[in-house]
């Protein structure tokens, strides 16, 4: 690969780099800085690209690691307000009769595998995911998509274990719920007001 | 299965609300044993929380296809 090609292949994923970033960070400044570290790393070591994945994978590898670091400087420096506990559960209420069955039953998603070719899905999954409250989202993000162990991200936030439980729950129900109603085509009905 | 169906051997049943909440723990940690066989039962006699399994799993694989782009190798076999 030519060195301009690298350049114009990274000025490329600038945009969807950053968003990542900022979708993790909650903050456009850190968010630059981190995405402009992992383009000046790859541009600094361009032979380290072996062309094994995509340079989109590469750049991505990398930002991770440098969003983890800085999310576990800040994590020793910003205190984490402990959720919520009360708004959970009248969230997840609303999903549930008294007796914990469902109000509308979760139907079966129609080709969940051929969303996952389109670009379209991902989209509506970042708007759900940027949708949730920024703790949830926070936490979500750092286990599903930093893929970070749940016992790290309690430590690393200052959340008891069971607190983080409840809010990857909150998350995953939200965002269900998100994908549901924007991709699946479940009708919106469910939510009887 | 060749067990005696005492009701004293039957687990306490969960809700659909103790089960989604499971589901989501066992994305996260090995679920100890007790919950487990009373998850797995609950699966078997509950087609809406089969569903939120396995969107769940669906999430899952999603987010960690996010920002994979679609240019890049296969998926991953399953």
């Amino acid at each position: 690969m030519t060195v301009m090609s690298l350049e114009s292949e990274l000025a490329e994923l600038h945009k969807p780099l950053l968003r990542f970033a900022q979708l993790q960070l909650r903050n456009d400044a850190l968010a630059e800085d981190v995405v402009s570290e992992t383009l000046l790393a790859i541009l600094e070591k361009p032979g380290n690209f072996e062309g094994r994945s995509s340079l989109r994978t590469y750049a991505t590898g990398i930002l991770k690691f440098k969003i983890i670091d800085v999310l576990r400087k800040r994590g020793r420096e910003v205190h984490v307000e402990p959720l919520d506990e009360q708004s959970v559960d009248e969230a997840l209420d609303a999903l549930f009769h008294a007796d914990g069955h469902y109000v509308d039953k979760p139907p079966a998603w129609q080709q969940p595998e051929m969303a996952l070719e389109q670009r379209q899905f991902f989209e509506v999954l970042e708007r759900c995911v940027e949708r949730l409250p920024p703790r949830l989202a926070r936490v979500f993000m750092m286990r599903e998509w930093l893929e970070r162990e749940v016992d790290e991200i309690c430590a690393e936030l200052s959340i008891t274990a069971n607190n983080c439980g409840v809010m990857l729950f909150r998350a995953r129900m939200a965002l269900r719920e998100c994908l549901g109603q924007n991709w699946f085509g479940q009708d919106g009905s469910g939510s009887k007001a | 299965m060749n067990e005696k169906d005492g009701p004293a051997a039957l687990p306490e049943r969960l809700t659909c609300k103790e089960a989604a909440r499971l589901l989501s723990a066992g994305l996260d940690r090995q679920l100890p044993e007790p919950e487990r066989a009373r998850l797995r039962l609950h699966l078997v006699i509950c087609d809406a929380c089969r569903n939120v399994e396995q969107q769940f799993d669906f999430l899952r694989r999603a987010m960690r296809e996010l920002g994979r782009g679609d240019d890049g190798e296969a998926p991953p076999p399953r």
